[in-house]
């Protein structure tokens, strides 16, 4: 590690190891990333105001390479950003690397991937939500009433109070038995 | 955004845990609390129908609710019952009444069920405010002053700050990182697991390697290079078996080192089959000395002894304890998630694939492409699945028994299959050991003695292909035939090494077939006394010559030895030769040449893969005790695997059709090294304890004679310990330990499978309270509409 001049003060690197599931060298290296995307916006030396208030643009965050083939991406920088245009300041980039990563526990990425696959911002996965994952996960691929048949068998499995919409927790509940979600919801950086 | 400490988080997640405890607890006080407070027959409707919830939210804090919300619905639902006079007391009264069995009556169940889930989160969102601020109140107060506790606090933070370092320089250490990072970037994360299996077992076999390096390796050579600061003392010994030993243990050591002349030929051979020189180095069982060795020191008065015999056995023991807690601790976490799988009716299968189907570590273009053909086909396949199941209900008696009669047929093919691949391997290692008389040429020797290996190998790479094969013929379904095939090959591949070991065991251990005419003289026949196992070989004439094998230990190393090289060398040959002019043809050829195109590359199919790896390590640990420098191998060939795999994954071969689940995938591997290294235990542990060990070498000679085996080295260090530990160490072998220890366990497993059953029936009864508490809030919808309707009529009257 060295002595090299860092771009956070000590009590900036603490606070962050405490709020996130990173070590020092990966908020530094998560910092690198994040001013490699727009080299002449971020500037080196972070203050507390900065890492709130300067943001990279959607459009840039969309053609970052752990992002860009990921069909959730704008979604996902939506949720994550603080005002919920998709524009990242650093503090919400470092959040979104922290609740993808391996450390993170199982109800942090319930809980952010409940909102992500919300796409109408209801607070309940309705069938249009769920309609919409499907089409992004196969490419439009499959058929109407395949997509009806796995919507019914979805909504079948997860509904326990029959209204047709999942709430958070009921996806919370049936998440927890599915061993997949946990090794998939994470990106490395 | 307010990033949320991470303590509150964890705060946030227990306290929903605690809710819905809460919730069962509170079930049966709430029940009896609300029917104190039932005045009339027309009881409190649930009005939480109205999704939102305003009644409740503008309250202030009010975390239990149960009264408040019984309290909010008297007054709401009295103004509904004053309006509506003509409902039917009776039934209102049979509906809203407690059960028989004490359990809420529906109403109290939907006084539960409304607002459950905006509330509570609601609820919970607050109290983690609460408890944030809380949090930095005290951080404050805690800053301002200083205390003791403050100073511990430092302290420890300092330490955990320490921690994080060490963690970070290992990960940094870790380079594989980049590694994994390329592989998931292309193919996803199943495949990568196998990668992470790969990388676990590398640690493993390093750990087993520094066991060894500070326990056998490091004595030994001190024995040979520092006997200027070491003194040696042999066991002692005296009487005539004593001589025996030195003398033979001396003529086996100048037949060794004696060998003929330096011919690069000759090096070679003995390199690859592990004889003459090579069998008088660490590598060998036959190398280690079974001194004490102590420490020469003219200021202490204590001498430091080393009794090599029980360190060897020891270190043995304690590395396959250390290979067994890291398993099960790995598996654990895993086998939930296998238990999960199994109980089909509570697997969420679409859920799973819609909500944890996408790979989010993928990031290149042409894997994406190839990650949502994955998805597709598995809806596909699915949905598939679901046709097919209704047309198997759907077959006749007739078709039913054709099939059974062809899925019989093929089990009774599989199990020839198998025992003609043992006999196969028996008959060659009965061979091997049939001609181990030097009157073939070199080379026919060389081959004659790496047959039983290269048998091993070709049936391991043909067989399991023809499994695949069958397994398509017998129409299961996709994943049970996959299934199948993957246990029918563990079996093949573990039960070779089993059958070698066996085979190898029958024909060294002759009862009954000691050399008669060894007589303790001087003039001690070494050819044919020295060591208690034969083998016969017919020479000249037809005569049958007895010799012995002087150090049968290090022979089977030598076989263990021979398996590891020929698998190293089969899988190197495997892709050079097969796979890699395979895609080059396919390069080039496959527009012109249908045959070509049809075929394809070769396919990097997981379990198969997996299959190779876990031989590789069970080979390892079975000829741990024979050859102390085999994890030192082991650990060099599984990191040269996985480069080479990675090769061969990311240029060579094709990324697997099927979408392997990430987490069964782990668990499988994990299970299959478990089985594997159980069955190995047994085995080792039956041979160490029943075999007698040679009297010519390694470390446990003086136990060679008839009376010994070679656990006696630790009896024997037992008995040399002051009374009280020995009466200690006594206790535990009595039976007055053993029984009722056992009767503790059995009570215990009992004790734990009780619980289990009992939880699983609470969480069945509680899935079955939310479902009907469901279909009565629709019910009772119906009833506020049908209520409100002839409420209206009558006053439309």
């Amino acid at each position: 590690m060295g002595n090299k001049e860092s771009s956070f003060s000590e009590a900036q690197l603490e606070a962050y190891q405490d709020c996130t599931f990173f070590t020092r060298t990966d908020i530094l290296r998560v910092f690198d990333r994040f001013r490699g995307l727009a080299p002449d916006q971020v500037p080196y030396n972070m203050s507390y105001n900065e890492s709130s208030m300067v943001k990279i643009p959607l459009d840039v965050l969309e053609n970052m390479p752990e992002l860009k083939e990921n069909p959730f991406r704008r979604r996902i920088c939506q949720v994550f950003s603080d005002d919920g245009t998709g524009d990242m300041a650093f503090d919400d980039f470092l959040d979104m690397f922290s609740v993808f990563s391996e450390a993170a526990p199982r109800e942090i990425k319930s809980a952010y991937a409940f909102k992500i696959y919300d796409f109408d911002g209801d607070n309940f996965l309705g069938r249009s939500d769920l309609e919409t994952t499907l089409k992004a996960l196969t490419q439009n691929s499959l058929k109407t009433e395949e997509v009806k048949f796995v919507l019914d068998q979805v909504l079948e499995e997860t509904d326990l109070d029959s209204d047709g919409m999942l709430s958070y927790i009921e996806f919370e509940h049936v998440i927890s038995r599915a061993p997949d979600f946990l090794t998939t919801f994470h990106i490395r950086i | 955004m307010n990033l949320p400490l991470k303590s509150d988080i964890k705060h946030l997640s227990e306290s929903s845990l605690e809710q819905s405890t809460k919730k069962v607890k509170s079930i049966s006080v709430h029940s009896s609390q609300v029917q104190h407070q039932r005045k009339s027959t027309r009881h409190q409707i649930n009005l939480a129908f109205q999704k939102d919830c305003d009644i409740q939210s503008s309250s202030p804090d009010n975390v239990d609710g149960s009264k408040y919300i019984v309290s909010t619905f008297s007054s709401s639902i009295d103004v509904i019952a004053n309006d509506n006079e003509a409902i039917d007391a009776e039934t209102l009264k049979k509906e809203n009444e407690t059960n028989d069995f004490g359990l809420p009556s529906f109403k109290q169940r939907m006084q539960r069920m409304q607002c459950l889930t905006l509330r509570s989160f609601k609820a919970k969102q607050e109290r983690a405010q609460q408890q944030v601020a809380q949090r930095v109140r005290t951080i404050i107060q805690l800053s301002e002053t200083q205390s003791c506790i403050n100073y511990t606090k430092r302290f420890l933070k300092g330490i955990k700050s320490m921690f994080d370092a060490l963690i970070d320089l290992w990960y940094r250490l870790n380079f594989w990182s980049q590694q994994f990072r390329e592989i998931e970037g292309h193919f996803g994360i199943a495949t990568s697991t196998y990668f992470r299996f790969t990388r676990w077992l590398v640690n493993l076999n390093f750990m087993v390697f520094f066991l060894y390096l500070c326990f056998i390796y490091i004595p030994q050579l001190s024995y040979n290079n520092l006997s200027d600061y070491f003194t040696v003392v042999n066991d002692t010994g005296s009487g005539s078996f004593y001589n025996k030993m030195v003398l033979c243990s001396k003529s086996y050591k100048e037949k060794l080192t004696t060998r003929r002349a330096n011919h690069h030929w000759l090096t070679f051979l003995d390199i690859a089959q592990g004889t003459g020189f090579l069998e008088n180095t660490m590598l060998f069982y036959g190398f280690y000395s079974n001194l004490t060795v102590s420490l020469h020191n003219d200021f202490s008065s204590r001498n430091v002894k080393y009794n090599m015999g029980l360190g060897y056995l020891l270190t043995v023991g304690i590395s396959f304890v250390v290979v067994f807690i890291m398993i099960v601790r790995k598996s654990s976490t895993t086998i939930k998630e296998t238990v999960m799988d199994f109980d089909n009716t509570a697997y969420p299968l679409y859920t799973n694939a819609v909500f944890g189907g996408w790979d989010y570590c993928i990031n290149s273009e042409k894997m994406s492409v190839y990650k949502q053909r994955i998805i597709y086909n598995e809806f596909k396949a699915t949905l598939w699945e679901v046709k097919m199941k209704k047309k198997r209900e759907n077959r006749s008696t007739r078709e039913k028994s054709k099939l059974y009669l062809k899925r019989l047929i093929i089990n009774l093919v599989v199990l020839a299959l198998l025992v003609g691949s043992f006999y196969t391997i028996y008959l060659t290692t009965d061979y091997l050991i049939k001609n181990q008389t030097e009157n073939l040429s070199e080379f026919n020797f060389l081959m004659v003695n790496y047959l039983p290996s290269i048998v091993i190998s070709i049936l391991n790479a043909i067989v399991p292909e023809i499994f695949w094969a069958l397994s398509k013929v017998e129409e299961y379904s996709n994943s049970f035939a996959t299934h199948i095939t993957i246990v029918r090959a563990v079996f093949l591949r573990l039960s070779s090494v089993w059958v070698l070991v066996v085979s190898l065991y029958y024909r060294l251990h002759y009862k009954g077939r000691k050399p008669m005419d060894c007589p303790e003289e001087n003039m001690y026949n070494v050819t044919r006394c020295c060591g208690n196992t034969l083998w016969e070989s017919i020479i000249e004439n037809d005569k049958l010559e007895r010799r012995t094998v002087k150090c049968w230990e290090s022979y089977v190393g030598q076989q263990f030895y021979k398996l590891c090289i020929t698998d190293f060398m089969s899988v190197t040959l495997i892709v050079l030769s097969i796979k890699i002019p395979r895609r080059i043809i396919h390069h080039h050829l496959q527009h012109r040449i249908w045959v070509i195109k049809k075929l394809g590359r070769a396919k990097f199919d997981l379990p198969l893969q997996v299959l190779d790896i876990v031989y590789s390590q069970t080979v390892c640990w079975m000829g741990m005790f024979f050859n102390p420098l085999l994890p030192a191998l082991t650990f060099i060939k599984v990191f040269y695997f996985f480069f080479l795999k990675k090769f061969e994954l990311l240029s060579v071969a094709e990324a697997p059709q099927i979408a392997y689940r990430a987490s069964r995938s782990y668990s499988f591997f994990q299970t299959v090294l478990l089985v594997s290294f159980i069955i190995i235990t047994c085995l080792l542990g039956y041979m160490i304890g029943n075999l007698k060990p040679s009297m010519s070498c390694g470390p446990f000679r003086v136990y060679s004679s008839d009376e010994f085996v070679m656990f006696d080295v630790v009896t024997n260090e037992i008995n040399s310990w002051p009374t009280v530990p020995q009466k200690i160490v006594r206790y535990f072998e009595t039976a007055a330990f053993y029984v009722p220890a056992f009767l503790i366990s059995l009570l215990s497993i009992y004790y734990y499978l009780a619980v289990t059953a009992g939880y699983k029936k609470m969480e069945e009864l509680l899935k079955e309270q939310l479902k009907s508490e469901a279909h009565d809030k629709q019910f009772l919808l119906a009833r506020v509409d049908e209520i409100i309707k002839r409420g209206q009529w009558r006053q439309e009257d």
